[in-house]
């Protein structure tokens, strides 16, 4: 039907969207060409799993991106580990403590060199002021770890974060286990119907003759856009769709302001987050409308109209 | 080769220069020698992009209107992006009349044609009720005016909840309302369309014209969170429009100032914007000269059908030539 190397540049020059359909719509005709071969010679046509991969070729397409938006998640997950969070303040406090043992380690070391070269080249005058230097420098840094390395961290979790990133976070686990259940719902309405859709199908075509390839492939397709019609408008469907839009629009929405509660409570966070730049662009919006609304303004005065 | 007889499919025939430029929206001027008085200014719907009514040399509207004699213009409501979430219908609606001021101006005008396509019927009644004085034409084209209708994406959009999605995803974006939309008829417009496609893999003719449409179909910029969430409320789930309650920066969409000529375009087999989506508000406008012209084809069909370029557009044009002398 189309080269190898034909499908790599389709690729180039058509849209994704047609460019997946089409490479499922061949899948889903080889698998069907298969199916009328078996009925023209003869064989009683029941459902089975050819049926099957037709259903998974037609769907994915509307699966795939549910389950993406899901797993975009991950992504986060990989740049914040949640459940490493708190062991990161441990290291990084392990890291601090190292430190400031190598830092002593180095100082002894230049000090003790320094001693070891003052006893051949120094002169007793130069010998006093390096070691003035020596011993003040010394007591700085004695002080030094005190100050900044000693501090106790905080472990307790629940403690750790601000509370609103906690709400988020929980809003976000809730809406997920809620888009999970109509999501699978939604999964198994679609395969009921389509599996009814075949059933149908498979009765007309056990009981009809069908001449060419293409009457019996229509005739598959006009009963499941049949079914499809009907369960697309059904009170359950509506339910289970608005359910599911709703509960990841929620997940997404939560997970997401979780991880920017998380990096606004850093003060090392170097980067504005993305609803401090949605603020920022409503506010740029609300001026540009009052610019327009004074230069309305300004055109009516300048036509000599009273703007009051 | 396939990819032989698709490399060069692009939508969009008609030359044009872009008049003026507001961030996102663009005011456009096609490229003619007019013949006529009155100029025609082109409201799309800000859902798809415009290359629908310019697919192809074979089925543009915009160049049959050009060969007519006519000055045509378009608003083009561009790709939203995250800095545009906040945008309001409000917006579109002043880039209008901003649009419509322009034309005026250059053309030296008081009024002109205004010709909505889709959503941008909508806008365009909007504006024809709150600045009746500068339309003279109204021609709407598949338009969605009383959302109170049966179709299936009525149905949706009155079930979901416009205000999550754009609080999680900030726009409606493209790929979100691809799936909306082929979702509504998944059997015909993901397996029986690329089945006729691979029935038809040796008619270059065939092969062309589904990638021109594909071409366009796949090209969807997003919706502006907050005119998403004005859309789907105030429009399909309250229908303000339809029961007089809307207002655009607290004037009201009035039907009894919609006086000027109307012409009305709609498709039968409209699974997005059926004929209901119009009729009521047909009935209900004052215009004495008004006329429906009724396509047997659906929503897409309408403009890019062959049998709609045979029969509907000659028709269409003429009316509009009829009064913009």
């Amino acid at each position: 039907m189309l080269g190898e190397d034909e499908l790599v540049d389709l690729f180039r020059v058509a849209p994704k969207e047609s460019f997946e359909l089409l490479l499922r719509n061949i899948k889903i005709r080889e698998i069907f060409e298969d199916i009328y071969g078996k009925y023209k010679a003869g064989i009683k046509l029941s459902y089975n799993e050819d049926f099957d991969k037709i259903f998974e070729e037609l769907f994915r397409f509307f699966f795939r991106p549910l389950e993406i938006a899901v797993f975009g998640s991950k992504q986060l997950e990989l740049m914040f580990p949640l459940l490493d969070i708190v062991r990161l303040y441990e290291n990084q406090s392990e890291l601090l403590n190292a430190y400031r043992e190598f830092m002593t380690a180095f100082y002894n070391h230049i000090r003790l060199t320094s001693e070891l070269y003052l006893r051949y080249t120094g002169t007793e005058g130069g010998k006093d002021l390096v070691q003035k230097f020596a011993d003040l420098y010394l007591e700085r840094m004695r002080k030094r770890p005190g100050e900044f390395f000693e501090v106790n961290l905080l472990t307790e979790t629940p403690f750790l974060l601000p509370k609103v990133a906690f709400d988020r976070l929980e809003k976000a686990l809730e809406s997920w286990n809620e888009f999970s259940l109509a999501f699978k719902r939604f999964r198994e309405m679609m395969r009921e119907t389509y599996v009814k859709g075949a059933e149908a199908f498979i009765k007309k075509a056990n009981e009809e003759e069908f001449k060419s390839y293409q009457e019996f492939a229509n005739a598959f397709f006009n009963e499941e856009a049949k079914v499809f019609d009907s369960l697309l408008k059904s009170e359950e469907y509506l339910r289970t769709q608005g359910t599911m839009l709703n509960c990841l629009m929620d997940y997404i929405y939560n997970f997401r302001t979780f991880f920017e509660e998380i990096i606004m409570n850093n003060p090392f966070n170097p980067f504005a987050t993305i609803s401090l730049m949605d603020k920022a662009f409503e506010r740029i919006q609300e001026l540009k409308r009052r610019i327009r609304e004074l230069e309305k303004r300004i055109e009516r005065l300048e036509g000599g109209e009273n703007v009051g | 080769m396939l990819v032989e007889k698709i490399k060069d499919v692009k939508p969009g025939f008609s030359k044009y220069e872009v008049e003026h430029e507001d961030w996102v929206f663009r005011l456009l001027h096609f490229k003619s020698k007019p013949k006529l008085r009155t100029p025609i200014l082109i409201s799309y719907a800000y859902i798809n992009r415009p290359h629908i009514l310019d697919l192809h040399e074979d089925v543009s509207v915009v160049r049959y209107l050009i060969d007519a004699g006519l000055d045509v213009w378009m608003v083009d409501w561009g790709y939203p992006t995250f800095s545009d979430r906040h945008l309001k219908i409000s917006d579109y609606i002043d880039y209008l009349d901003f649009s419509v001021d322009y034309i005026r101006k250059r053309k030296k005008v008081d009024k002109i044609t205004l010709h909505g396509y889709c959503l941008g019927t909508t806008l365009s009644v909007i504006y024809a009720s709150i600045h009746p004085e500068k339309i003279r034409n109204l021609v709407i084209q598949t338009p969605p005016i009383n959302f109170d209708t049966s179709n299936t994406l009525a149905l949706w959009a009155k079930k979901i909840d416009p205000a999550r999605v754009s609080r999680a995803l900030f726009n409606a974006t493209g790929d979100f309302l691809n799936l909306a939309f082929l979702l509504v008829d998944p059997i015909r417009l993901v397996v029986g369309k690329y089945q006729a496609l691979l029935d038809n893999l040796s008619n270059e003719k065939f092969v062309k014209d589904f990638f021109y449409m594909d071409h366009w179909i796949f090209d969807s910029p997003a919706i502006p969170g907050k005119v998403f969430e004005e859309y789907i409320v105030r429009w399909y789930q309250r229908n303000e429009i339809m029961k007089g309650s809307y207002d655009v920066n607290g004037i009201k969409v009035d039907f009894s100032k919609i006086t000027m000529p109307v012409l009305v375009l709609a498709a039968e087999k409209d699974h997005i914007t059926p004929p209901d989506a119009v009729m009521p508000f047909f009935e209900a406008i004052p215009s004495e000269d008004k006329k429906i012209l009724m396509s047997d084809k659906g929503h897409i069909g309408l403009t890019v059908s062959r049998s709609s370029h045979e029969r509907i557009w000659p028709e269409a044009v003429k009316w509009i030539v009829e009064r913009s002398g």
